[in-house]
């Protein structure tokens, strides 16, 4: 334990001192001429623009606007994906002829369809939640029927035995015992549409975070580009974090 | 994936050819059409925003023949390869790396496990300062993207390869670069494969985009100048072909991995890769 304890401690100053050696190199090749600042900003002066940007950009609107459309997607997402999801098991030929395609659909760069998007519904948040909505219904649809197939029939057995209506197995069983699939399709959900919706909105040039980025390069101003590049980053780092928190916390209840 | 087909083959042919199934997915696809077609014809949209299919067709046909069209195939085909191999052989020597030294190994998983779910095209910006918008900031998009998914399987295929072999190799004194090609590599052909499957992916969508946002030539180009002339059938059929290759270079590696499993190669999850 103590030893784990050391090594992790280790690890960490290893870690963050080969940032900060990262940094000063930055900063120093910089100022020395090595490399052009119109390629690398100092990390300095990084740091101003990063205060800039929060004075006058206002950084968390723009976080706010993003998270804000992916959860809207992800609600939308869920409450037609569940239903589907359901359907597909329910009507096993009807899930067996999708259950394929749904798959390749997984898989497949979505993203690309945005100009299609794009001349169908315009350049406003309505096609961003559109297209966030495409992304994180087919995981949740796919993982609410994987789910429900893989009870295990020894539990649908005993609520049979218990003459218990269908309705009541699927609810007071099946979709207890689904659950944790079932959020395994909501987290890759969660991951895939911030994703995209970011992508999108550097695309377009449009608000949130992606156009945040997108913003600073139009503009050529590199040390806010920079500043721009690492809120962005580090901003879905949490994110990540907090829905990996949130499935870990609900495995556990 | 492969698996449900297979299992959706040999069910058809003990069925007869017309499964429920494929009569289903049949059906699906003729509604879809037949939709579409009454959207076009119905003249809700504004000229040419849903047009016929036929036009859409015409459309492809016109690209498949001209000469121009595989100036921007050639030239994305050619983004995507030299990114994704740049991008792939690093991924798996700096896998092997983490591997084997494991002090950096964990050092260094902080920050790829921090980045690699993150959104990849923010930093195009970087790339586009530092390469130019030609083939150049393609190429490292396409690298930056498939590099995550690439090192992670590698590192995680690491971890599973029987510790037994490794002490073998240095009993008989093999060199680093023969421990790589004797021992290592041969254990980590599954790995490392679905690690490509899932960096090809993302190497494609990487090069797309970074051509869609800013570039002279490619397919995402092609898509993007169709719209910005409003040429819509011309774009509709670019963004078809584009996502028929996508898909098709996803349904191959995915079948090498299968073959893979099948002879029995350990499997390995990576997560977050895209």
């Amino acid at each position: 334990m103590r030893q784990s304890t050391i090594m992790s401690a280790k690890v960490a100053f290893v870690g963050l001192g080969s940032l900060a050696v990262l940094v000063a190199a930055a900063e120093y090749s910089v100022d020395a001429g090595w490399v052009s600042p119109f390629i690398l900003a100092p990390p300095t002066e990084i740091w101003s623009a990063a205060v800039e940007i929060y004075k006058e950009e206002k950084p968390f609107r723009a976080l706010g606007l993003t998270l804000g459309t992916t959860l809207a997607a992800i609600v939308l997402a869920i409450s037609i994906g569940l239903p589907c999801g359901w359907a597909l098991w329910r009507y096993q030929t009807v899930g067996r002829a999708y259950e394929g395609w749904l798959g390749a659909l997984f898989a497949s760069p979505k993203l690309l369809l945005y100009p299609l998007f794009l001349v169908l519904l315009g350049r406003n948040v309505g096609m961003l939640l559109i297209m966030g909505f495409v992304t994180a219904t087919i995981p949740i649809m796919l993982k609410t029927r994987e789910g429900l197939v893989t009870v295990s029939p020894t539990l649908i057995n005993v609520g049979k035995a218990f003459n218990m209506t269908e309705h009541q197995i699927l609810w007071k069983i099946m979709l207890p015992s689904a659950v944790p699939i079932i959020f395994t399709g909501i987290r890759l959900s969660m991951i895939y549409t911030l994703i995209s919706i970011v992508a999108l909105e550097f695309l377009l040039n449009f608000e949130g975070l992606g156009g945040m980025v997108g913003e600073m390069y139009d503009r050529y101003n590199i040390p806010a580009m920079y500043a721009a590049i690492i809120f962005v980053i580090l901003m879905s780092l949490i994110y990540f974090r907090i829905v990996q928190r949130i499935q870990t916390w609900l495995r556990s209840v | 994936m492969a698996e449900v087909s297979l299992e959706r083959v040999t069910e058809s042919e003990r069925a007869g050819f017309l499964t429920t199934e494929l009569r289903i997915q049949i059906g699906t696809i003729l509604g879809v059409w037949a939709s579409w077609e009454a959207l076009a014809q119905s003249g809700l949209f504004y000229r040419d925003i849903v047009p016929s299919s036929l036009r859409v067709f015409a459309a492809m046909w016109r690209h498949l023949t001209e000469a121009e069209f595989y100036h921007h195939l050639g030239v994305t085909s050619y983004e995507v390869l030299v990114g994704f191999a740049i991008g792939s052989i690093a991924g798996i020597g700096l896998g092997i790396l983490f591997g084997v030294r494991r002090f950096l190994g964990r050092v260094m998983d902080g920050y790829i496990l921090a980045l690699a779910p993150a959104p990849k095209v923010v930093f195009l910006p970087i790339l586009m300062v530092v390469f130019g918008i030609g083939v150049g900031s393609k190429i490292a998009m396409a690298a930056l993207s498939a590099f995550f998914p690439v090192v992670l399987s590698t590192v995680a295929g690491m971890h599973l390869i029987n510790p037994t072999l490794i002490r073998v190799g240095k009993m008989f004194n093999a060199s680093p670069w023969q421990m790589v090609t004797k021992v290592y590599l041969p254990s980590l052909v599954l790995p490392v494969v679905t690690g490509l499957r899932l960096g090809l992916g993302v190497a494609i969508i990487g090069t797309l985009v970074a051509e869609i946002k800013l570039a002279k030539a490619g397919l995402g180009f092609l898509a993007i100048q169709n719209y910005e002339l409003f040429r819509i059938p011309e774009m509709y059929s670019v963004i078809i072909i584009i996502f028929a290759l996508a898909m098709g270079a996803n349904a191959i590696m995915t079948k090498l991995t299968d073959r893979l499993t099948q002879r029995g190669m350990p499997k390995v999850e990576v997560s977050g890769a895209a």
